[in-house]
């Protein structure tokens, strides 16, 4: 009752008191701390980034890559410039190879399985080691070393020598390394036509046409970012045009989006027209190489394939095969890829001796195809050994199975049991770091370091050995798996055997062992150690001519070449059936990195999750809509996905990614949308891969509506000359005319088009420019983004919601006429004349004096109207306060600010890079010299389609580029006058 | 009747609200004192260290220049915190019995890196490098720290944008919003 007689001010006076303590108390800071090193290490200066050099091992091809380290944590990654591999460059898995290592899903320490319920207890390192060493001592009691196996992904270098040591103490010699993407078709017809069962290095830069059947080489084929660069230079525009591209296979890949022409076949027509061009070269006798003898001998082998008969199979034309034929004979150096595994094509192993014969019959071709440089997947086994091995299993040959990175349970078909067989294994011991489909038939999990936590060396190809080195500490309670191996091997045989102390130590001896400089002197072993160290690795020069060039052998052409033509299927309607590994996941390895499940799919534009692609045309006749769930039945088993409908795909066919449905590979993969090698019928082709495409497989709709979630509003650009495009011709008859560019400077400024006052300038004009001529539309710089600037995964049902937060897009448009893809890498433009800035309330977009336009995050209020008035669509608003799930927040970029809910964000040309070289500059007391430095998407881009630099040098790439005949702003006709200016893309026809 | 009745009332009232007000009273002087011991404690002559390190004694009558301790002042954005280790440079021959020191051995031996408490910091959106104000400018430290030679604690320095503004704009430095600080 007392407190109520209190008057109003008393009141006031008395909350006043009370609330201001609780303000300041709540507000108080001294929760901060700030938390000393206890010694310091050398290396290290907190608040700046160290850079190791690494090699990544996201996939087989081995790139070289950068690291950078701030604050003792891995942060960002990026390519290696003196790698002979990527020189520089990295694709999106490479880029999201960070993420492995926060992955939230890894394993955090050694775990047992509890037999009865299935369910994984921590143990200790030692338990773990004491049952390891009980299983082998057992079965060297027994005598039975051989029924030891060892599973690997595709390894060389001191890792397969510890492997090999440990096997050999055990008394085995079971190393298997499987590659799902293994090219077995490509590998037997190299041997069988050029003498060497390998897969050389193909120099696509130093040819002068290209056909592609069915290989996917911007995507995944082989070594994605090698290719990519060299596709580049390749197609760079010459004086009569740009160099030839042919693509011919069943679906508009990525890869095919980059073709003069794709030519769309069914799954069993590649290799009909592959013959059938062969005919038809062996016809007209363009054959230098071959002498007559060979060629009527070939020409008996194809006789079959006559332009008529590709025809009816495939329906492609006469002319269009006539067109090739003289392209073909035009060119001084036709290379010709083939697929070779067998996604795509059921005739692999025709169509790859094709392409080796092709490739045989012009002298010239020996000059691009290098064999001296093989590419170490060629030691990957075929899938016919895991067959063997499944087998194996299955009749209680293999006690003892230790896997390291491979997942077969998710690669091997159904029918061939693998889950079955590994149950009567008696200990399955699973190294990988992440929980997947073949982790949980694993009894004991030892869980080893990421690479970016080990050390290591990868020889990609022969001549290159790039060199690993741990960019930062081992995050959770896990082991080099060379550690574990020597103290298996120790514990077995002695200390005699496995003298080495650590991994490491075998590393190093293994490098000083290999050591070419033959001085004796210890310091330059030292030295040649450091300088790999430092370089990321051992590799020649770049460009030196083939060292072994393949003969095109007259006598081995005519081996084992009867290709017979595929049965002609009996009813017409039957629905064939392939998969495709992506650029996002390649063989469903990366399916658990966030970064990648949010990139939209480079074709479809499609986030999060898988899909079946269906022609429209057969979606019609089946009465399939886009997002029906449908059901897709082979022989041997059924999976479900939604429909995708596609015209970029051959008719009465269905296409589906790998990489998807996984069932246990932690939260970002798991989707119960299926593998589509659960389909298989387990068949083995004449190369002893996965037979995998199917010619026969029903569908039914099961009357569920799951849209695909894309990013693209529209596949057309609806006329409005976004992304343009112009023909060679035009492209040489405009050389010299003036673009159509207001430039974003002084210069740009007119007073009867201009409302508001021009900016000046002081020294820079920062601006990039986008060669849509170049960009191959892979997403390298998506991810790069999305890692540089602590970009937000959103997840599904956000993005369902158009609340994906992407700075930079690469927008997919198709041609409404014909098949062919125009992309359009799309972030801030910078505008000089910007629409956002004249419309905040509270001027949070600003106009910097350096051109760029800031999003001040802390006086940004939310309003949208920024949004609203832009017409790139390229600012994000936050909905939400997007969350990182632990541990993947370490990934975060302590250089650039975090946002929250209710704030606008959008590209920023990477400001802090700018910041950190104008730095840089002013303490070397000079200015920012051209291409010194790059945004995160420019740096990555593999095709070096975007270049950043300062406009209002006139000296600079960009100021040159930007005056080329090809440039144009995008809108630029709303007098926005971008920072951002592109050049149009460059078409050409041959057929 | 009435008279009696409103004395009675008038008497019985007038203890109530005195009462009242002895009440508020009570509860105003435990939260003025509360906040002055433990709050204003913190502002007046700033917040308690891990280990009772004076900056007076250091860098005022011992005369160790400021970069002897945060060595990464002209290489990186942060000045940086000496090594736990590094107090030990000294501190192994001079007072090592002293019980502060023992503290900071205890926190060495035990490898637990000293929870420093953080005096100056800026928000999460400022982007601030100490290259430029103190190798290219040449500003002295004190200059936005204080003159922490005559501090044994170091007060708080509250850095609103106005604090960085001002003596942006009179010196004539960058005052672009993204080039300069925020990101």
């Amino acid at each position: 009752m007392d407190i109520l007689t209190l008057s109003r001010r008393q009141f006031l006076k008395a909350a006043g008191v009370t609330g201001f303590t609780a303000l300041l108390n709540g507000c108080s800071d001294t929760t901060r701390t700030l938390i000393p090193y206890l010694a310091a290490p050398e290396d290290i200066i907190p608040g700046k980034a160290t850079w190791y050099a690494t090699t990544c091992r996201e996939c087989p091809a081995g790139c070289g890559m950068l690291a950078k380290n701030r604050d003792g944590r891995v942060v960002k990654v990026e390519g290696n410039p003196l790698h002979p591999v990527n020189t520089g460059r990295l694709c999106a898995r490479g880029q999201a190879s960070v993420q492995g290592v926060y992955n939230p899903d890894r394993y955090r320490r050694p775990f047992t399985r509890i037999p009865k319920s299935h369910k994984l207890v921590p143990t200790t390192w030692s338990e773990a080691e004491k049952t390891v060493l009980a299983a082998l001592a057992s079965i060297l009691q027994h005598g039975r070393g051989q029924a030891v196996t060892f599973l690997t992904d595709l390894t060389t270098g001191s890792e397969r020598a510890v492997i090999g040591r440990f096997l050999e103490a055990v008394g085995s010699d079971g190393h298997i390394m499987y590659e799902p993407l293994a090219y077995e078709s490509l590998m037997r017809a190299n041997k069988e036509i050029f003498g060497i069962e390998a897969i050389p290095d193909y120099r696509i830069d130093e040819a002068d046409f290209l056909i592609s059947f069915g290989a996917d080489f911007l995507e995944t084929w082989v070594s994605n970012v090698q290719f990519a660069r060299r596709f580049a230079r390749f197609r760079e525009p010459g004086k009569n045009g740009k160099n030839p591209f042919l693509y011919i296979g069943p679906r508009l890949s990525v890869t095919a989006a980059n073709a003069d022409h794709w030519i769309a076949v069914p799954p069993d027509g590649v290799s009909v027209v592959a013959l059938g061009l062969l005919h038809l070269l062996l016809d007209k006798n363009h054959a230098p190489a071959l002498d007559g003898k060979d060629r009527d001998r070939l020409m008996h082998a194809v006789r079959e394939f006559t332009p008529q008969f590709v025809e009816g199979r495939t329906g492609v034309k006469r002319e269009a095969l006539d067109t090739m034929a003289a392209a073909f004979m035009k060119a001084r150096k036709p290379l010709v890829l083939a697929e070779g595994m067998g996604y795509q094509d059921p005739g692999a192993l025709d169509t790859a001796k094709v392409a080796a014969l092709l490739s045989s019959l012009v002298p010239g071709t020996s000059e691009v195809i290098d064999f001296s440089r093989v590419s170490s997947l060629s030691r990957a086994v075929r899938a016919e050994e895991m067959k063997r091995l499944v087998d194996r299993m299955h009749s209680g040959e293999v006690d003892l199975l230790f896997i390291l990175r491979a997942n077969p349970a998710f690669h091997l078909p159904l029918r061939w049991g693998f889950a079955d067989a590994v149950k009567r294994v008696r200990l399955v011991v699973s190294f990988s770091s992440f929980e997947d489909e073949t982790g949980q038939m694993a009894h004991l999990i030892l869980p080893t370091h990421t690479f970016l936590e080990s050390w290591g060396d990868f020889e990609p190809h022969a001549g290159v050995l790039g060199l690993l080195q741990p960019v930062t500490g081992p995050m959770f309670d896990t082991l080099p798996l060379g550690d574990m191996l020597l103290s298996f091997g120790r514990s077995l045989k002695g200390i005699g055997m496995f003298p080495e102390r650590d991994f490491y130590e075998v590393l190093r001896r293994s490098w000083e062992a290999s050591d070419k400089t033959n001085l004796p002197s210890p310091n330059t072993v030292q030295s040649t150690w450091q300088e790999a160290l430092r370089r990321g690795g051992l590799w020649g020069p770049p460009d030196e001519p083939p060292a072994v060039r393949y003969r095109p052998s007259t006598s081995r052409a005519k081996q084992s070449f009867e290709p017979q033509p595929p049965a002609a299927s009996s009813a017409p309607r039957d629905l064939s059936f392939f998969s495709y590994p992506t650029v996002q996941f390649l063989d469903g390895r990366s399916s658990n990195r966030p970064f990648l499940q949010e990139l939209p799919d480079p074709i479809t534009a499609i986030t999060w999750g898988g899909w079946v692609e269906i022609n429209p045309e057969t979606a019609g006749r089946l009465a399939i809509k886009e997002g029906d769930l449908l059901r897709i039945r082979s022989e041997s088993g059924s999976i479900q996905a939604p429909a995708h409908l596609y015209f970029g795909i051959a008719r009465d066919t269905l296409a589906m990614p790998v990489g998807h449905g996984h069932s246990a590979f932690g939260r970002y993969a798991t989707s119960e949308f299926g593998n589509p090698v659960y389909l298989a019928t387990g068949g083995l082709d004449g190369a002893g891969g996965i037979k995998r495409t199917l010619s026969r497989v029903t569908v039914t709709r099961t009357g569920i509506s799951s849209l695909p979630v894309r990013t693209d509003g529209s596949p057309y650009q609806h006329g409005r000359e976004i992304a343009r495009a112009v023909t060679f011709r035009q492209h040489v008859t405009m050389t010299g005319d003036a673009p159509e560019v207001v430039p974003p400077l002084a210069g740009g400024f007119s007073k009867e088009r201009d409302f508001y006052p021009s900016h000046t300038h002081d020294v820079y004009r920062w601006s990039m420019v986008v060669d849509l001529d170049r960009c191959i539309g892979c997403g390298a710089c998506v991810v790069a983004c999305y890692a540089e600037n602590n970009i937000a995964v959103v997840g599904k049902k956000d993005v369902l919601k158009g609340r994906e937060m992407a700075w930079l897009h690469v927008q997919r448009y198709f041609e409404e006429t014909e098949p062919r893809v125009r992309f359009l890498p799309m972030m801030c433009q910078h505008c000089d004349e910007a629409p956002c800035e004249s419309v905040c309330p509270v001027f949070a977009p600003h106009h910097s004096r350096e051109g760029i336009n800031n999003q001040v995050y802390n006086r940004c209020i939310g309003t949208r109207y920024c949004s609203q008035n832009c017409p790139y669509k390229v600012r994000r608003f936050n909905w939400l306060t997007w969350t990182h799930d632990p541990p993947l927040q370490w990934q975060l970029n302590p250089d650039v600010t975090v946002r929250t809910k209710g704030v606008m964000e959008k590209c920023s040309f990477c400001i802090q890079r700018i910041v950190e070289a104008k730095m840089k500059a002013r303490s070397e007391n000079r200015l920012v010299r051209d291409g010194e430095f790059a945004p995160a998407c420019a740096q990555t881009c593999p095709a070096d389609a975007l270049t950043f630099g300062n406009l209002k040098d006139p000296h600079s790439r960009v100021a040159q580029l930007a005056g080329q005949a090809r440039a144009y702003q995008v809108l630029g006709d709303l007098n926005t006058k971008p920072g951002v200016i592109y050049l149009k893309r460059i078409t050409q026809r041959i057929i | 009747m009435t008279g009696h009745a409103e004395t009675s009332v008038t008497t019985s009232d007038k203890p109530a609200v005195w009462r009242g007000r002895v009440w508020l009273m009570v509860v105003a002087v435990i939260f003025a004192a509360m906040f002055f011991l433990y709050y204003y404690e913190d502002i007046r002559i700033g917040p308690p260290q891990p280990v009772s390190f004076s900056h007076r004694v250091h860098a005022g009558v011992k005369e160790i220049n400021c970069r002897f301790c945060h060595s990464n002042v002209e290489r990186s954005a942060h000045a940086g915190l000496p090594e736990v280790e590094k107090c030990f440079f000294c501190h192994k021959y001079i007072i090592p019995k002293y019980p502060e020191m023992q503290k900071e051995e205890r926190f060495f031996n035990t490898n637990t890196p000293v929870p420093w408490v953080r005096i100056f910091w800026v928000p999460d959106f400022v982007f601030f490098n100490h290259i430029p104000h103190i190798k290219w400018a040449g500003f002295d430290c004190s200059r936005c720290h204080g003159d922490v030679k005559t501090m044994d604690r170091l007060e708080y320095t509250k850095f609103q944008m106005n604090f960085c503004i001002t003596c942006h704009r009179e010196n004539r430095a960058q005052v672009d919003c993204w080039l300069a600080c925020h990101r």
